[in-house]
């Protein structure tokens, strides 16, 4: 009997990595794969780790389950839902834009290079205002999937303005131009919720005015 | 593009060397402020890159393209903007490097963003009907140099100037970012002439030692191998909103296969002494029947600039670098 257990704790989990319980239980094999991953190496298609556990589609619900588990973390929650969203084009259903947003608010707050970072840098939230001449959208992919959320995204978004933590670039060109703009993480939350709300976003090269900005930001926003 | 229409030779063309870094056929080169940097996990470095067009040098404009590879953890990455990555060497497509560590040349690529369109690394965006060398540079990535005789006789002269400052989180062990700077001349007589190219760039390795990239010369004259298949990868590429990119000169290098001793023609105006095996080639007049010889350019090392005439007995040694 005790033998018979044992397998069975060991076996579930196994048995689980590829298929979906009747009862629509979370796959414990992906989001603990999920927990210790990088953001590039889990979500970016042509990604050995990635392509593994999309596995060409046949755990698009798992994926799904994971992301609206609400007893997962965020950061596990936040790699699903951007692994769903880089392949289906789209959310889960079962999953609203503000909950969504609740993911992209946790990846940005994580986005500085500090211990917990997710392998995130500023090239995923993309140059925001800067090329606005080139007629470049500021957002890269990362970003560009948070705007499609629209305006229930905000309010995830609105404690970040707050936040002077910087935001590094990582590349060489890239780090070049992206770390002369010296962007905090309210820089970053400004202008996608400026976007969200369809404000005009220009770039300001002093940080001591666009600090201004976003605290006139703040304001509308009813704080 | 087609071959350059005249004919430099070493003996015209030599930087000065009397600058604190290497030389190359063109100029002398200097890495101010190269120093490390690192924070937490993250590392890269920092470089002011100076080329200083030497006495021969003839060239309203001279550019700078620097080429990029990175490593993350042992696997190649591309940092930025996706557009990079369609721009990079591909894994089928790589030579090998080094026989002992079997590195290749993957994911080497033209280092700049993807919103650009011009490879000269200190352009920014461009303006419709751009040229490689109309495109507004911006003092915060370097300039463009020059050395010719203006008006009135006197020389003008500017170095050309490469400010970069690489970085990569969670790198802190098996993990680099190498890189390739070539000068070239945009406009002026000897447009299309590449003046030499240098390494710079950082590496850590698997106990997290974190190290520069000696500052050395790759090439007298043309650009790397791997160079040159990045330039072309460029050419052939588009920016990130789907426009043309705009192409950078590229030279059809060819390689010596083996040792040989060049035609003796009845005119003078080429070189004789031995080519060895391994010399970089740009074929400009190519050996076909009935012909007694063609004539090549070497392109890199202590003779680049010479005219070379191959006798058609040999003219089988010349073989593609890349083959």
């Amino acid at each position: 009997m005790i033998r018979t257990l044992l397998l069975s704790l060991i076996l579930v989990p196994c048995c689980m990595s590829h298929t979906v319980s009747s009862a629509g239980q979370t796959d414990f094999d992906l989001a603990a794969q999920l927990a210790s991953a990088d953001y590039h190496a889990a979500v970016l298609p042509g990604q050995e780790l990635a392509d593994r556990l999309w596995a060409e589609g046949t755990r698009r619900e798992n994926f799904a389950l994971v992301c609206t588990d609400t007893a997962q973390s965020l950061r596990v929650r936040f790699l699903a839902l951007e692994s769903y969203q880089v392949r289906t084009g789209d959310r889960p259903a079962e999953m609203s834009a503000a909950a969504a947003a609740v993911c992209y608010a946790y990846a940005l707050a994580h986005t500085p290079w500090e211990d917990d970072n997710p392998g995130l840098s500023g090239n995923d939230w993309g140059f925001l205002a800067y090329l606005d001449a080139t007629g470049d959208t500021g957002a890269n992919g990362l970003g560009s999937r948070l705007l499609a959320l629209g305006v229930p995204a905000v309010a995830a978004l609105q404690p970040l303005l707050d936040d002077p933590r910087p935001v590094h670039y990582a590349g060489s060109k890239d780090a070049t131009v992206g770390n002369a703009c010296a962007y905090q993480v309210k820089d970053v939350a400004a202008f996608y919720v400026a976007r969200l709300l369809d404000l005009e976003v220009v770039y300001v090269e002093a940080r001591e005015k666009r600090d201004a900005v976003i605290g006139d930001l703040q304001r509308r926003l009813g704080r | 593009l087609p071959p350059p229409d005249f004919d430099l030779q070493a003996s015209h063309l030599k930087g000065g060397g009397g600058g604190s870094g290497p030389s190359t056929f063109g100029g002398d080169w200097e890495a101010k402020n190269y120093s490390l940097q690192s924070s937490g996990n993250s590392r890269g470095a920092n470089i002011e890159l100076h080329f200083n067009p030497g006495s021969g040098v003839d060239a309203t404009q001279i550019g700078l393209i620097q080429t990029a590879k990175a490593i993350n953890n042992g696997k190649v990455t591309y940092i930025g903007d996706p557009t990079r990555e369609t721009h990079g060497i591909k894994g089928a497509d790589a030579i090998e490097l080094d026989s002992t560590t079997k590195e290749t040349d993957e994911g080497t690529h033209i280092d700049q963003l993807g919103q650009f369109a011009n490879p000269l690394y200190a352009t920014g965006a461009t303006n419709p009907g751009d040229t490689l060398d109309t495109t507004a540079t911006n003092s915060q990535w370097g300039q463009h140099g020059w050395r010719y005789m203006g008006s009135g006789g006197k020389q003008e002269h500017q170095e050309a100037i490469l400010k970069d400052t690489p970085a990569q989180a969670n790198v802190a062990k098996d993990s680099s970012n190498i890189f390739e700077v070539a000068a070239v001349a945009l406009s002026g007589t000897q447009k299309g002439t590449f003046y030499g190219s240098v390494r710079w760039g950082w590496k850590t390795d698997a106990t997290g030692n974190h190290t520069q990239v000696p500052f050395e010369v790759v090439s007298q004259g043309v650009p790397s191998s791997s160079f040159l298949k990045a330039g072309e990868m460029w050419n052939k590429g588009k920016t990130s909103a789907g426009n043309n990119t705009i192409d950078m000169p590229l030279v059809d290098v060819k390689v010596a296969n083996d040792s040989f001793t060049p035609f003796e023609p009845a005119d003078a105006k080429v070189c004789y002494a031995p080519i060895v095996k391994g010399t970089r080639l740009q074929v400009i007049t190519p050996w076909r029947i009935p012909m007694q010889y063609g004539t090549v350019k070497i392109v890199d090392g202590p003779r680049t600039g010479d005219l070379v005439q191959v006798n058609y007995t040999d003219w089988n040694k010349i073989v593609d670098e890349r083959a």
